[in-house]
């Protein structure tokens, strides 16, 4: 039977199905991730959430099942953060506007490399930063490239309390402007999300 | 044309700031060329026989030098990952990585080789369609060599299996890149070789660019 799309729906994941290792990791996973909706994928680790995540994105198949990607844009940000080290924070946010077709506003980048502390680092290699500054450059590259549907793997490692706020207060803001995300996490951050998906107890 | 114009730019960007590793192959086409042009010494015969052969197999193996990290980069950083989950850029950027991995390796292996063909003595047309085959067969070694970077890139280090793919696959264009300039060099019918060349060449314009993103995404899930 084939995933039917609901109204405003970013994403359906219909009857996921994946083993490795000849341990089942997801059996009859169904969901469907609406506009301005916020999904939390909480599991302790090993449960499959980054396993989840790339096959949302499309870099993993399952077993069976399906996922239908029906946002215009996907922003996927992994433990590799998917910045290029020998490049400048800037020269990496230019790359990923370009790479999601956005449009690069300058006034628009200054405003959300400030927001994100990273002004006075911006024209710093990645390779130089700190590994809270890297992940901070990676969402302020995902914030500036207007994709609709993000895709976060334990987005808050490496960010002090200060950078899980602003995440917490992005994510959020993101999905209010109508798009959505999917939240894959470990421990407990502040985001209010609207559903749970919980490995642990699959 | 953004996303091109923008990876093209990046990875160029790239190859600068990391400096050596962009010149290995090429150090190697010249270190191998030189010694074997001193090992041959003063035997004119043997290395105006011998010149075309090495110089070109010294080219193709400068060429897989470079090719296991047209990718592996990318793969580390995450990088891969985004170009990927971005569908509609996935074409563009591929392409824009092939071609700038052609600019900083196949490009200067076909301007540098004549000039060790210099050191083999052979003529100044010899060392001209020396450098056309090269011209013509390096961007055939990117696509091709790309088909078994993209395979290996899920693998971790997958240097000799990436040689092993590859390697068989270039034989045909070493032969008819050779077959072309010792034609040439010894007055014999050289355009059917060449047009050999060139037919492989189109074809693999055709029909690898496309399909680069696709063994990508296929690799990711190993």
């Amino acid at each position: 039977m084939r995933a039917e799309k609901l109204p405003n729906s970013l994403i359906t994941a219909h009857e996921i199905y994946y083993e490795t290792s000849g341990r089942e990791l997801f059996s009859g996973l169904n969901a469907t991730v609406r506009s301005g909706e916020l999904v939390e994928v909480y599991g302790p680790n090993g449960s499959g959430k980054t396993t989840l995540l790339r096959i949302l994105a499309g870099l993993h198949r399952p077993d069976s099942g399906q996922v239908i990607r029906h946002a215009n844009s996907t922003g996927f940000l992994s433990h590799r953060v998917g910045l290029a080290r020998l490049l400048t924070v800037r020269e990496n946010i230019r790359w990923s506007i370009a790479l999601s077709r956005a449009h690069f506003a300058e006034a628009r980048v200054l405003s959300v490399l400030k927001q994100f502390e990273l002004t006075s680092c911006a024209q710093s290699l990645v390779r130089d930063l700190s590994a809270g500054q890297v992940k901070r450059s990676a969402l302020a590259a995902l914030v500036l490239s207007d994709h609709q549907l993000w895709l976060l793997d334990e987005p808050s490692g490496s960010l002090d309390a200060e950078g899980e706020e602003l995440l917490c207060q992005t994510v959020s803001s993101h999905c209010q402007a109508g798009g959505a995300a999917i939240v894959a996490t470990h421990t407990s951050i502040a985001l209010t999300a609207n559903r749970r998906i919980d490995l642990g107890s699959t | 044309m953004k996303v091109f114009l923008a990876t093209l730019r990046r990875d160029l960007l790239v190859a600068i700031r990391t400096g050596s590793e962009t010149l290995n192959p090429l150090v190697f086409l010249v270190l191998v060329g030189v010694i074997f042009a001193l090992v041959l010494g003063n035997d004119h015969a043997a290395r105006e026989l011998t010149g075309i052969p090495v110089v070109w197999t010294t080219a193709l193996f400068a060429n897989m030098l470079a090719l296991e990290g047209l990718f592996r980069r990318e793969q580390d950083e995450g990088t891969l990952a985004t170009i990927l989950v971005a569908n509609e850029s996935a074409l563009p950027a591929t392409v824009a990585k092939l071609i700038a991995h052609w600019l900083l390796t196949g490009l200067p292996i076909s301007v540098l080789a004549p000039l060790i063909g210099l050191g083999f003595g052979l003529s100044f047309e010899t060392l001209g369609i020396l450098s056309g085959t090269l011209l013509i067969g390096t961007p055939i070694l990117t696509l091709v060599g790309a088909i078994g970077a993209a395979l290996v890139v899920g693998l971790g280090r997958g240097g000799v299996l990436l040689t092993l793919l590859v390697l068989p696959l270039f034989v045909p264009v070493l032969l008819l890149g050779i077959g072309t300039c010792q034609q040439f060099q010894f007055n014999a019918e050289y355009i059917p070789p060449l047009l050999g060349l060139l037919a492989i060449l189109s074809g693999a314009i055709t029909a690898i660019p496309i399909s680069i993103a696709p063994i990508l995404r296929f690799s990711q899930d190993q």
